[in-house]
């Protein structure tokens, strides 16, 4: 179904792009200050309105302006988060192939106990013993947790990359190192490495919502879905505007996320149906992975 | 007041001493003293785990009959419009956050319908009803959390469980069945049966993902299990408890992976050491 595929595609990139624009124009379009409590008798609770299309929170501020301003916290930390991470892994388990022996498999057994412990009781242990979480130290958090499962996956496809003629042959002409890399073995890592990121993107996105809700990430003052959503977790029953609409916001760019992953992963697939290289010598054996959850 | 709780609990040692304390009293299978409710903390979690045990157990039983049920349903018809539709919205579920399922549920069949209590694990009038309305009671507060526990564990199930199905549909021994003129119902019963193998995998993958879960759904649901203890004791400083909870929850991922691991050496014979 390519042509659904590519619908999907058009979806969340569009979805994703109105949301990037939206982040970045947030100051301009939101009609009031994220922190500004407008009118703690007379506006506080107030559901949706004209006024107030999202409704106000118990400290009367305007949830509409509060969304739109969390969407660059969430979009910073997602993108951040994910850089951070594909380059850890990027790095670690290219390392790990390239460097062969013992090294490697010292490097993997690390690996594997890194993945046997569930990222979020990892998250939990730090920040129970880190007071305050800024931005900066959650998307170091983030990116520095979860990064694996993709290691692992470059370390293997770098291992299968390696053992390639075209590789055997650079590195007979004596190819430097440097070069190998950049010119023989990232290009074909590209495929992998933008499909993980656009997964990690997601999950960080989840994750910082997620522990923003439960009191745990970012701190109250500082708008972001997460914590609008802690806001709101006690008064469910009455003020329903602050779970709902920062909560449809993450679940809708999540969701764009992994259409995005899956539709970037088939066309990178399709390419490689495309060049027709059915030959195992031939094709470049990188295996696009699955989305992963956290 | 500060210097006799400090030389109490021992803070004043050096790191490495408290270090290889904590490791001796772990490895004899002590827990730790919770500074918060001034009790070992082994009786902690031996209160909260079997509510945990509860949920995961019912909700990992019911998202591997469903993903099971719902994948090979799938992977029998690739392509087909039930299969699309199936497929659509077993997508949404899986990128789904935990907790934007669980919230959602929350909200619409809670505090919108009124169908389903909102919190705990019974109600607080319980203890004075009869027996079976009390199980009738607790069988209502467990409805939600496990839902949402299984609704995204079994897309992941139903994702491996298509894939496999459909690849085996497609190998000579189902050609030669149907070449046989087996019925189509029993065709459809040995691929499924082969097609089992990759899921087995999917059982120790689908572990952490629970593991998230619980920690979430405990919270929205105000479940009172290991998730729920982990978080209130993140919040009252009490670190006994939370790296005991981070070790417990750990190990028992670890400990679930290797059991699903071995069940698939047991399973499929390629796999065994010769």
């Amino acid at each position: 179904m390519p042509s659904a595929d590519r619908r999907g595609l058009h979806r969340s990139v569009a979805w994703l792009g109105l949301l990037v624009l939206t982040a970045l124009a947030a100051p301009w379009l939101s009609p009031h200050a994220p922190t500004a409590q407008l009118d703690l008798l007379t506006l506080n609770s107030r559901a949706p309105s004209c006024a107030h299309p999202f409704g106000t929170d118990a400290y009367s501020r305007d949830v509409f302006s509060r969304v739109l301003h969390g969407a660059r916290i969430s979009l910073f930390v997602g993108l951040a988060a994910a850089a951070l991470n594909v380059v850890l892994a990027g790095v670690y388990g290219a390392g790990a192939a390239l460097a062969g022996g013992g090294v490697e498999r010292a490097m993997r057994r690390l690996l594997e106990v890194g993945l046997s412990v569930p990222r979020v009781l990892v998250l939990l242990a730090v920040t129970a013993f880190w007071d305050q979480l800024s931005v900066p130290s959650l998307v170091f958090l983030l990116g520095a947790t979860g990064w694996f499962p993709v290691a692992r996956i470059v370390a293997d496809a770098t291992a299968a990359l390696v053992r390639q003629d075209f590789v055997v042959a650079a590195r007979a002409t004596g190819v430097p190192a440097l070069r190998l890399l950049r010119v023989h073995l990232i290009p074909h890592l590209v495929p992998l490495l933008s499909v993980s990121a656009t997964f990690e993107v997601a999950n960080a996105i989840a994750l910082e919502t997620g522990l923003s809700y439960l009191g745990l990430g970012l701190q109250p003052p500082t708008a972001s879905w997460g914590t609008i959503l802690h806001d709101g977790a006690s008064t469910l029953g009455t003020s329903w505007w602050l779970t709902v609409f920062p909560g449809l916001a993450t679940v809708l760019t999540v969701l764009a996320c992994h259409a995005m992953g899956d539709a970037l992963r088939d066309l990178f697939a399709a390419d490689h149906v495309a060049t027709g290289s059915t030959s195992t010598l031939l094709s470049p054996v990188v295996p696009v992975p699955p989305a992963s959850r956290p | 007041m500060r210097a006799t709780y400090r030389a109490r609990y021992g803070f004043d040692d050096p790191l490495i001493v408290q270090y290889v304390r904590w490791l001796g009293m772990l490895l004899s299978g002590d827990l730790g003293w919770s500074t918060w409710q001034q009790r070992p903390v082994l009786t902690m979690f031996a209160e909260a785990l079997p509510n945990t045990l509860l949920l995961v157990g019912v909700a990992m039983t019911l998202s591997v009959v469903c993903g099971v049920a719902l994948g090979a349903w799938q992977g029998a018809h690739p392509g087909s419009l039930r299969d699309r539709v199936a497929s659509t919205v077993s997508f949404v579920v899986y990128a789904v956050p935990e907790f934007g399922l669980a919230l959602g549920l929350l909200l619409i069949f809670s505090e919108w319908l009124h169908w389903l209590p909102a919190t705990g694990m019974t109600s607080e009038l319980s203890m004075y009803q009869p027996v079976t309305a009390r199980w009738l009671d607790r069988l209502r507060h467990l409805i939600l959390p496990v839902l949402s526990l299984t609704a995204i564990a079994s897309t992941i199930v139903a994702r491996y469980q298509r894939l496999a199905m459909r690849d085996t549909l497609s190998l000579p021994f189902v050609q030669t069945a149907r070449a046989y003129g087996l019925p189509e119902s029993r065709v459809r019963r040995q691929a499924w049966r082969a097609s089992l193998l990759p899921v087995i995998t999917v059982v120790g993958l689908i572990l952490p993902s629970l593991v998230t879960g619980t920690v979430f759904v405990e919270r929205v649901f105000g479940w009172p299990g290991m998730g729920m203890l982990l978080l209130d004791a993140i919040f009252k400083r009490d670190y006994a408890v939370v790296t005991a909870g981070i070790v417990l929850g750990s190990a028992m991922t670890a400990f679930a992976t290797a059991l699903a691991d071995l069940a698939r050496e047991a399973a499929d014979p390629r796999l065994r050491p010769a």
